[in-house]
């Protein structure tokens, strides 16, 4: 494993979030975007890596941690054998020639002061590689190469003189210029239009033959990933939930997520429609992400034991309540903001009611319904004069070896 | 008593700037049925989005608006301000691409949805409250959130919301442009669900405009193609997928990424200017088939099929 | 979280968090009337080199012969126990400095106030019609109109309108702040309480006679005052009407076919409000240091005057108090204007 070019180990990164000094002495406590939270893989050279997820589920977060534009609050990050992780910014300079980045956005990416061709020739002049003629020469050379010709007349020409394609071509050609081993590419082709998206990843796997650089491919479109990448791992809420050779996911993914956002992907067929089974609602507050497996609020197959806890429950009777009769029929349980959850426990203080009717009435509807999340479910009771719902704990999740590729999933 | 809602004859919209006038719209004819959806494909700056606009007649001051659009058989430009209003909201909804911007940051979605029933409908406050509740729930959202304001909620939510509001005047005809652009694709597929049941349910008409062929087969009965201000190929979506007639459609359909994808293909040339587009066919300096007809005359609109028309010079050749 | 309680969080956070601000205020006060440049004591003499013994107790007495820490400290207490000393300016030597605070504010407060109102009620409704209504000929008259206004020197306008009003038309009183002997509650049994704002205690006494000359003599300098500043206020809400009014929710507001007015009045304008708020509330807060060309021109003795004539003489202590006083209106008024700020604009909030 030591020819890896990259290594990273139970990456963690955190947000912290902003709160005034004041409210926080306040409020208590610091609340943390949990961005990325125990993330391990590992790139061997010369690869198309990549990372998968929606917005949101720290994959952006992992490409800037690993060539360390945001400092990780724990784990381990290794380029090429050397550990990274606290390595200061002048021992890590000499590095960071060898490791480089395409953002999403080429217009912002690109200094409108400067020329392309200075824009592309600046990396070798910042690192003392090359002087000035010898990093124009470079320059000009590597234009030609990612198709910004002819060279000579493009070099002048400043970046609101371009097309979002040919400015996503300059930003390569930056990148490319110091010849890096790793290249972090974060959605190089977002924000491009259908009919130029192909030939940015046509360069970028043209450039990847001829010199071989390893990239790690952040983007949110699966087709994309399965036509570039060799590996991917897809991301959820700050976890890889399934990582392997793209060939074996796409064709049997295992992951309940993964196929569920493979189900989700429009088909430019027509004669293919059909009804999808989709997850319901959306991905969840990364402050507060969920116990147990961090997509079983959503999942289609959960089982009692993925992680269920208190505001599972209240979720389901905001959800429940939705109809009118129902919400009717339970109005002494509601409403929802009277329901106060603490990990396993939802809690609703009681006052002028009997409480141990009420749980009754809790009991019923638990014994009704029947799900995973109520199945989860170890007692309903009285305690405190308040009626309380508590869960049974999670089942512990690691990932697994699966048909060759890694599996977060108590399936397996 | 037909069954057209809406009819477009040579609509044509120029927004007028210092550099001339920009050609966003340049002579479009089509009609829509009532219960159809269709889907408008296009590029970047293709004129797709003022399409949308121009139907419901709220394009910037000063934007000049030629041909004519009849809506149920009344012509829109002929009405007066206020009879437009009434219609704008109630009979034709319009959703956009991006839903964090496109409510009051400063109201409540209750203000949002009182507001705009009461705009259209003598009715009281309660009354309006109890719909907004109705519609909100039906999109699957709980009344305990009709208070909040829209920054308290995610994109997909405030798609929903903008869904919701839209739903809950019954609109004949609603225009979604890019609804789902600026979501993932579960929430996506979700919303393009939604979309799809609403036109079973109420028989309501949709203009889907996309950039995303995927979507278009997804949900669409036709689809049109735009490019450079103007309709390039318009029929049914089965009859277009499998066989594109316009060398425009064509590579879109080629350059489209999807799961299935075997090579990567992508259309040499950038879009034109719309200010001054090429002349006669638009598509001619990035067509590889172009010959100088294409440079000299402009195409004939010509019906290849039942309901499948294009406008390309050698679009027999294509059959 | 929270959220009916959010708006009460986030004031009861803003008050909190403007207790250090005060206290960093007064620091720097504390410390920039020690490092300029001027020795206090020697201006006590008005040039002339007194004894060293008078030099001396003079340091004695106005604890300059402390260490610097000490000095601080004692200052923080006396400004917190509302104690700001004698002035040694030649002008009011021997007088409270917080006595004559207390005298000159009011008239401050009033033509603040009365400028405020004119230049609100003038300026905002221009601004809304020429935001609304882009490139129309309401619009340039009123670009036109701001432009003007704002570059007339205020004591050239304060002059004409003295000249008009005051002395041709003799409709309105050309200067002061009172016309007659007694000030309204002059006669303490008159009044509860007195507050120096003439208007006010005119109300307090009953007495509406007393109360229209108040206003009288208020009329012209807050016109002079108001109509300055509403050219500045035009533009600023035109400019942020401009931009709510071309803004997206402002075309999808269209789009559900809510008419124009309620789109103009309530979306594009409340918006609008959000930055103009903090502008408009820090340019009152500037009033409130007294407008001192108004106060000359009118001859109304407000906190302006006070701190020109203290500059000139060379008035520490008194220097000190009027500028101690005005950081904290400051404070106040900051507060002010950002818990405007989160009542109109929920995001402002925690």
């Amino acid at each position: 494993m030591t020819d890896a070019i990259l290594e990273v180990e139970d990456l963690v990164k955190h947000f912290p979030v902003k709160l005034p000094g004041i409210a926080r002495i306040l409020w208590g406590g610091d609340l943390a975007v949990h961005a990325v939270d125990g993330v391990s893989f590992s790139l061997r050279p010369g690869e198309i890596f990549g990372l998968v997820g929606e917005s949101g589920c720290g994959k952006t977060t992992v490409g800037r941690t690993v060539l360390r534009l945001l400092e990780p609050t724990a784990g381990t990050i290794r380029f090429e054998g050397t550990d990274i992780t606290h390595l200061k910014e002048p021992e890590l300079r000499p590095l960071r020639k060898r490791m480089q980045i395409i953002f999403q956005d080429p217009h912002a990416s690109l200094n409108p002061g400067m020329t392309i061709g200075q824009s592309i020739a600046d990396p070798l002049i910042i690192h003392e590689a090359a002087d000035e003629k010898e990093a124009k020469r470079a320059a000009l050379e590597i234009m030609t190469e990612v198709g910004l010709s002819p060279a000579e007349q493009m070099y002048r020409k400043y970046p609101a003189d371009l097309s979002g394609g040919q400015k996503q071509r300059a930003v390569i050609a930056r990148a490319m210029i110091l010849k890096p081993q790793l290249i972090v590419a974060d959605e190089p082709v977002a924000m491009l239009d259908m009919s130029i998206r192909s030939r940015v990843l046509e360069l970028m796997l043209d450039l990847k033959r001829r010199y071989g650089p390893t990239y790690l491919f952040i983007t949110h479109d699966l087709a994309t990933a399965k036509f570039i990448c060799d590996r991917i791992a897809i991301m959820y809420l700050g976890r890889i939930v399934e990582m392997g050779p793209s060939k074996a996911i796409y064709a049997d993914p295992k992951h309940p997520y993964t196929r569920a956002l493979l189900e989700a992907v429009p088909v430019p067929d027509p004669t293919r429609r059909g009804r999808k089974v989709l997850p319901r609602g959306e991905v969840p507050d990364a402050v507060h992400p969920p116990a147990g497996c961090r997509f079983h609020p959503r999942c289609p197959v959960a089982m009692p034991t993925c992680g269920w806890e208190g505001r599972d429950f209240v979720d389901f009777l905001e959800l429940r309540w939705l109809s009118p009769e129902i919400a009717a029929a339970e109005a002494a349980l509601g409403p929802v903001d009277q329901w106060t959850t603490a990990g396993l426990i939802a809690r609703r203080r009681v006052r002028d009611a009997d409480p141990g009717a009420l749980a009754g009435q809790v009991r019923a509807i638990v014994a009704n319904v029947e799900s995973p999340m109520t199945q989860a479910i170890e007692a309903v009771g009285v305690e405190d004069e308040g009626l309380v719902v508590r869960f049974r704990p999670p089942a512990p999740l690691q990932p697994k070896d699966v048909e060759g590729r890694l599996v977060e999933c108590l399936l397996y | 008593m037909t069954d057209v809602v809406l009819e477009a004859s040579g609509l044509r919209v120029y927004y007028n700037t210092r550099r001339g006038p920009v050609k966003a719209v340049d002579g479009i004819s089509f009609e829509m049925n009532r219960g159809e959806t269709l889907g408008v494909v296009g590029e970047t700056g293709c004129g797709k989005s003022t399409l949308g606009k121009s139907i419901l007649g709220v394009l910037p001051p000063g934007t000049t608006v030629e041909g004519e659009l009849r809506f149920l058989g009344k012509d829109l430009a002929s009405l007066p301000r206020e009879e437009l209003r009434k219609i704008r909201g109630k009979e034709i909804a319009l959703i956009f691409q991006d839903p964090m911007t496109r409510l009051d940051p400063l109201f409540t979605i209750e203000d949002h949805f009182v507001e705009t029933i009461r705009a259209h409908e003598d009715v009281s406050k309660t009354e309006a409250i109890e719909r907004a509740v109705k519609a909100l729930a039906s999109m699957g959202i709980p009344e305990s959130r009709l208070k909040h304001y829209p920054h308290e909620f995610s994109g997909g939510m405030r798609q929903r919301i903008m869904i919701a509001m839209s739903l809950v005047m019954n609109p004949k005809l609603l225009i979604a442009d890019e609804p789902t652009t600026s979501l993932d694709v579960i929430v996506e597929a979700q919303i393009l669900e939604i979309l799809e049941d609403l036109r079973r349910v109420y028989k309501m008409s949709l203009v889907l405009i996309t950039h995303n062929l995927g979507i278009v087969a997804e949900v669409c009965d036709r689809l049109a193609v735009m490019y450079a201000g103007k309709f390039v190929e318009l029929g049914g979506v089965r009859d277009v997928f499998r066989t594109p007639v316009h060398p425009y459609t064509q590579a879109l359909l080629a350059s489209t990424i999807h799961l299935e994808s075997k090579e990567l293909f992508s259309i040499d040339g950038l879009p034109p200017d719309l200010v001054d587009p090429p002349p006669a066919c638009r598509f001619h300096p990035r067509c590889t088939y172009a010959q100088e007809i294409c440079r000299t005359e402009e195409p004939a609109w010509v019906e290849y099929r039942p309901g499948h028309f294009a406008a390309c010079h050698f679009g027999k050749d294509f059959l | 979280m929270a959220r009916d309680g959010s708006l009460l969080a986030y004031v009861l956070t803003r008050i909190l968090l403007a207790v250090p601000m005060l206290l960093i205020l007064l620091t720097a006060v504390f410390i920039i009337l020690r490092i300029l440049p001027g020795d206090p004591v020697l201006a006590l003499w008005g040039g002339r080199t007194p004894p060293q013994s008078a030099i001396d107790s003079a340091r004695q007495q106005l604890g300059l012969d402390q260490p610097v820490i000490v000095q601080y400290f004692t200052y923080l207490r006396n400004i917190f126990t509302g104690n700001f000393g004698l002035s040694i300016g030649e002008l009011y030597r021997g007088q409270s400095v917080w006595n004559q605070i207390a005298i000159r504010f009011p008239a401050t407060v009033e033509i603040a106030i009365g400028g405020m109102t004119v230049a609100c009620l003038v300026g905002i409704p221009l601004g809304v019609l020429a935001g609304s209504n882009r490139d129309k000929p309401i619009d340039l008259v009123v670009r036109l109109f701001g432009t003007i206004i704002w570059v007339i020197p205020i004591f050239w306008l304060g002059l004409v309108l003295q000249l008009v009003f005051g002395v041709w038309l003799q409709w309105l009183p050309a200067n002061g702040r009172w016309s007659g002997a007694d000030a309204p509650c002059a006669a303490p049994s008159s009044c509860p309480f007195r507050t120096g704002m003439y208007t006010v205690d005119s109300l307090l006494e009953g007495n509406l006679g007393h109360f229209v000359n108040a206003v009288a003599h208020l009329v012209l300098p807050s016109l002079t005052l108001g109509l300055v500043l509403s050219g500045f206020f035009a533009k600023t809400v035109r400019a942020n009407m401009l931009r709510t009014i071309s803004a997206d929710f402002t075309e999808a507001a269209r789009a559900r076919g809510i008419p124009r007015r309620a789109i103009v009045y309530r979306h594009a304008f409340k918006n609008a409000l959000v930055p103009v708020v903090t502008v408009l509330g820090l340019q009152f807060a500037i009033l409130f240091a007294g407008a001192v060309l108004t106060e000359k021109t009118f001859s109304i003795e407000g906190i302006g005057i006070l701190l020109l004539n203290s500059v000139t003489s060379k008035d520490m202590t008194m220097i000190q108090g009027v500028v101690v006083f005005y950081a904290t209106v400051i404070v106040v008024i900051s507060l002010v204007i950002d818990v405007l700020g989160a009542m109109i604009d929920p995001r402002i909030r925690l």
